[in-house]
């Protein structure tokens, strides 16, 4: 992922709609495009990362507040691949609409329609969680009325949808459910790209879409995207293992190889590579078509003679551990159906590694010894104290569970990687949160000392106020030593006085504890009071010299 | 992970940036610093409707390294009369600060709630021991007295001329 900050706001104000994918395509945790995209059973996407840092804190959705937990997190594949198609085309499509901005009015009506057809897209998969923001009033007319078409079409679609799963006898899963509704999406879009999303069109799109829809599920899912009608057998590619597979034979590759964890004599090859001999692989399958007895004989032999470069083989080279894993994580788990560039992009021995999420720990049940074994198993340094043992173990599960759920995942060295990033900015803060405390510890103890003394001193002064003195009553000062010398106001009464140093002297006491934190706040308080005082006597001082000097021409006439 | 916050940061200050022009209610929204995204000033203005009018009251926001999976810290650091603000700390009693915080929510959204809180008072938990009596207040309807209060202590506090008035 680049590094640079993008924001949804990049987008012209003309195209308004492209904001609002953008801003959906994010997490509304960390605010970057969806990395791993894990939905809730609230139908909110966050990353994997972010959500899981969430939910070890607390168990709701950031979002709506709706209590969770880790066990409902699901995948989000079609939205995950959306998000990072979108980060791939990003810059291009940013240059394209700015350029179209500047140039002429023709260019910027085609561009609408494909910004819309997105958001379409986006509208499905987000399951109508549209934040109406106020951006949206700012669009001009005319795109004001091409989302109304995308609005009404949505609820086209969800009707559609109701039916669909009414219909349907077969419980379907997530996973399935998204890819069915991305392929209902695929008609409409090539429909409107055509016709300009006329009104009446959207009947017969309609019946398109129940066509495809009616259709088993597992051949639409697994033609997803590729050219395979240019076959006459219609090989399609297994999403478990990517390789080619006529298409009456899935469910035999499925269930005797691929959940097996095994390979498949008679398809070892690529789906890439069957589009150039795709008739000799019918034939071969076509022989061994009867797959359904003996399954064990045929492996060993047919496993070394072909290496082709497919994922598969990455499985079965790998250890046996992770193999037998994966056969019990598939059967609970939807495997990652990508349509394009599917396991075969990443580092083949890392390809089943994280199929099991390290389970969550409570901390508080283990001793030391127990935490520092588990730290020691997974690798990790035992250094340091218990605190930091048990953060340290978090945030490794959190990063690895993350990464598993991430369709491009990193090897187990990069993980290591970021832990020790992490680390470190953990101990500088540390450090940072100690000088801290440290600075706050000399501060209270000065108060301390110097609350002591104002308090000696107050008691000094209770003492020596028995005699007479000019002081004035309603003065609340903080520092009875270093009292202020403005005041030649009327005589004070004695007793008074007394008082009021004795109140004060009693509430300094109370109030000592909360000056060693606010200080400053107290100070600035009083000092304002203070002046507002001596302002106040001061007028009044005024008036009172003004009102002798009216009485003295008067006593002199 | 504190790379992680400062990405963040360094978004919400391009987008309040970006859309400065919507906020009649915020004055300022910035970091104290250029070079430190983790302590941030805000300025509120007191909505017309309210007793805060012409007042302007200062935020002083402090981002923990493990945002937005936990809250800013955020005070008044203007002196403001209001049931749930503390009158010597300024520390605000707002359950989004605390407990109800999510990630979701941003420094913005967050400056919002605090000045729609300016309005809405809380008296039911208030934290103002000073004016507990403007809770009290509160409590029995004196609206009245209530908007007195604090606008005398936004005209003493809040108000730019302030020192100006001092001196007359």
């Amino acid at each position: 992922m680049d590094n640079s900050i993008t924001d949804p706001l990049d987008w012209p104000a003309e195209f308004a709609a492209m904001r609002e994918i953008d801003s959906h395509l994010r997490c509304p945790i960390c605010k970057e495009f969806l990395r791993a995209a894990m939905m809730l059973q609230c139908y909110h996407n966050f990353c994997s990362e972010c959500i899981r840092r969430h939910l070890d804190k607390e168990s709701t959705c950031p979002a709506c507040r709706v209590a969770t937990s880790t066990s409902q997190l699901r995948r989000n594949v079609s939205l995950d691949e959306v998000s990072q198609n979108f980060v791939d085309c990003r810059s291009q499509l940013l240059k394209a609409v700015k350029g179209s901005v500047d140039s002429s009015k023709v260019k910027t009506q085609q561009l609408p329609t494909t910004t819309e057809t997105m958001d379409y897209n986006v509208a499905i998969q987000q399951k109508k969680r549209r934040r109406v923001s106020t951006r949206i009033s700012t669009r001009s007319t005319r795109s004001g009325q091409e989302y109304h078409t995308a609005a009404t079409d949505d609820d086209i679609d969800d009707e559609d949808f109701v039916i669909n799963s009414q219909e349907s006898s077969k419980p379907i899963n997530n996973n399935g459910k998204g890819v069915d509704r991305q392929k209902t999406a695929g008609p409409v879009l090539r429909s409107r790209a055509g016709a300009g999303g006329a009104s009446n069109h959207s009947t017969g799109e309609m019946e398109s879409q129940d066509s495809v829809t009616s259709e088993p599920p597992a051949p639409s899912l697994l033609t997803n995207g590729q050219p395979a009608e240019s076959f006459k057998h219609n090989l399609v590619q297994c999403p478990v293992c990517a390789v080619g597979v006529p298409e009456p034979y899935t469910n035999t590759h499925l269930d005797k190889f691929c959940f097996q964890g095994k390979k498949d004599p008679a398809y070892t090859i690529s789906y890439d590579l069957i589009s150039t001999q795709a008739p000799d692989v019918i034939r071969l399958y076509e022989r061994q078509g009867t797959t359904t007895s003996d399954v064990s004989g045929a492996t060993p032999a047919s496993l070394q003679q072909s290496k082709s470069s497919n994922a598969f083989d990455a499985l079965s080279g790998f250890n046996g551990r992770s193999a037998q894993t994966s056969s019990s994580f598939q059967s609970k788990f939807e495997m990652p159906v990508s349509p394009k560039k599917p396991a075969l992009e990443m580092p083949s021995e890392l390809a089943f590694d994280f199929i099991t999420r390290l389970p969550k720990v409570t901390y508080s049940v283990l001793n030391d010894k127990q935490l520092r074994k588990r730290l020691q198993e997974l690798g990790l340094s035992t250094q340091g104290d218990r605190q930091l043992l048990q953060k340290r173990h978090a945030e490794y599960v959190t990063i690895y569970n993350a990464n598993c759920d991430s369709s491009r995942p990193q090897p187990v060295t990069q993980l290591k990687k970021s832990l020790a990033a992490w680390e470190q900015a953990y101990e500088k803060d540390l450090q940072s949160k100690d000088a801290q405390r440290r600075a706050q510890g000399t501060f209270q103890r000065q108060q301390q000392e110097l609350a002591q003394q104002q308090q000696q001193s107050a008691s000094e002064i209770n003492i020596s106020s028995s005699q007479p003195s000019s002081q004035s009553s309603s003065q609340p000062s903080s520092q009875p030593s270093s009292q202020p010398s403005a005041s030649n106001s009327s005589a004070p009464v004695q007793s008074h006085v007394n008082n009021s140093l004795v109140a004060v002297a009693a509430s300094r006491a109370h109030l000592s504890a909360h000056a060693y934190k606010h200080k400053d706040e107290y100070d600035e308080l009083i000092a304002d009071i203070r002046r507002r005082q001596m302002a106040e006597k001061e007028r009044a001082r005024v008036e009172e010299e003004k009102k002798q000097k009216e009485k003295e021409p008067l006593t002199v006439v | 992970m504190s790379t992680a916050v400062n990405r963040r940061m360094l978004k919400e200050y391009l987008a309040i940036q970006k859309n400065s022009a919507t906020r009649p209610h915020l004055e300022r929204l910035e970091p104290l610093q250029e070079n430190d995204l983790l302590h941030w000033q805000a300025v509120l203005i007191g909505t017309s409707d309210s007793a805060y009018e012409g007042g302007k009251f200062q935020l002083d926001i402090v981002i923990p390294s493990s945002y937005p999976i936990q809250p800013p810290v955020i005070h008044f650091t203007t002196k403001i009369c209001h049931p749930n603000v503390h009158f010597k700390t300024g520390e605000i009693c707002l359950d989004i600060l605390k407990s109800e915080w999510t990630p979701s929510w941003n420094l913005e959204s967050v400056c919002v709630a605090i000045s729609s809180l300016l309005t809405n008072p809380e008296p039911s938990s208030p934290l103002n021991c000073d004016a507990g009596k403007s809770a009290n207040l509160l409590r029995c309807g004196d609206m009245a007295g209530y908007n007195s209060l604090v606008k005398m202590y936004t005209e003493l506090y809040a108000m730019d001329d302030d020192d100006d008035n001092d001196d007359k």
